[in-house]
């Protein structure tokens, strides 16, 4: 492997004297160095994680005991209900105003924003999760509001006399 | 007369840009590595199309583990467990003494949205009503939540 030389002159020492020898030429292994130089490559190349983690960022409201007026055909409700069994599924119902809640799936809300949002660009979403949804289910719908270009969402927890009002 | 091919016989391969390319990475990797400070539980986060980055100083970090355990870790100190009464103590007392502090959520994606409602709680009641949650960035159109 590597090694380092020093060019070689002709000179030659002479026999039987005690005189150390000039050193000339002097090679120096460079192998151990190499191989530890690589080693150290290879754990830094798998340790190495290049991907940041990302933020979602959230406002809230200065005074959480501002009242907001809102119209109510501009109120879009979403409620996320827990099933109440172990299988950490949920279920998602939306209405516009006052009008009879639907069902849809947790991850085709998106479209259903876009839709609302271009027919209403007032609309506010009023987001209630059931305390025992799953966290990622509020990541993903506020990543779904996003992308549709919904910023105005509250979030709330589904009080337990308002789960009677879903077609569960 | 034919070119007759001569047999090579000890055939040295200069191994010094190989060498220097080695080292040059080696350096690389070893000046832009971070050494994540030790987890005391691991922590699975989220999904989300968001591209925003998690700010790196001032930072106070929230972290919420799969059983809802609670911790707490500013800057670069090590993590610390908490429960959500002293949760509103510590971010006060911090926030007093850095006024520029901001406050990250990583929470795990299987924890409950009641304990993020509950530390949601805890910033409203502490007047931090900027805060980053700390998700995983997914490139592709489809739903964050189809992963």
């Amino acid at each position: 492997m590597g090694a380092v030389d020093t060019p070689e002159s002709g000179v030659k020492h002479k026999k039987g004297r005690r005189r150390k020898p000039k050193r000339i030429g002097v090679k120096i292994d460079m192998t151990p160095m190499v191989d530890v130089a690589f080693l150290l490559l290879i754990f830094f190349m798998c340790t190495t994680v290049f991907r940041k983690p990302q933020a979602l960022e959230i406002n809230l409201p200065p005074d959480p005991n501002a009242k907001v007026e809102i119209a109510e055909s501009n109120v879009m409700t979403l409620r996320v209900i827990a099933t109440d069994d172990s299988t950490h599924d949920v279920r998602a119902f939306w209405r516009i105003a006052k009008d009879p809640f639907q069902e849809a799936a947790i991850d085709k809300l998106q479209p259903i924003f876009e839709a609302e949002g271009k027919k209403n660009p007032k609309l506010v979403v009023l987001l209630k999760i059931d305390r025992k949804a799953k966290y990622r289910y509020m990541v993903g719908i506020i990543d779904q509001l996003q992308f549709a270009e919904l910023n105005r969402f509250s979030l709330a927890p589904v009080p337990p006399k308002e789960r009677k009002d879903l077609p569960l | 007369m034919p070119a007759k091919k001569m047999r090579r016989i000890g055939v040295k391969i200069d191994m010094t840009p190989m060498v220097d390319v080695a080292f040059l990475l080696l350096i690389f990797f070893m000046s832009t590595s971070q050494f994540d400070p030790p987890q005391k539980i691991p922590i699975t986060i989220p999904d989300s199309h968001s591209n925003l980055k998690v700010p790196e100083s001032d930072v106070m970090t929230i972290g919420v583990g799969k059983e809802n355990q609670i911790l707490y870790q500013i800057g670069k100190n090590p993590q610390e467990f908490t429960d959500l009464a002293n949760l509103e103590n510590i971010v006060t007392e911090q926030r007093r003494r850095n006024p520029r502090l901001r406050v990250a959520i990583k929470a795990d994606k299987v924890s409950d949205y009641g304990t993020m409602e509950d530390i949601m709680a805890v910033m409203q009641k502490t007047n931090t009503i900027t805060f980053s949650l700390v998700t995983e960035l997914v490139t592709s159109k489809k739903s964050a939540l189809a992963h």
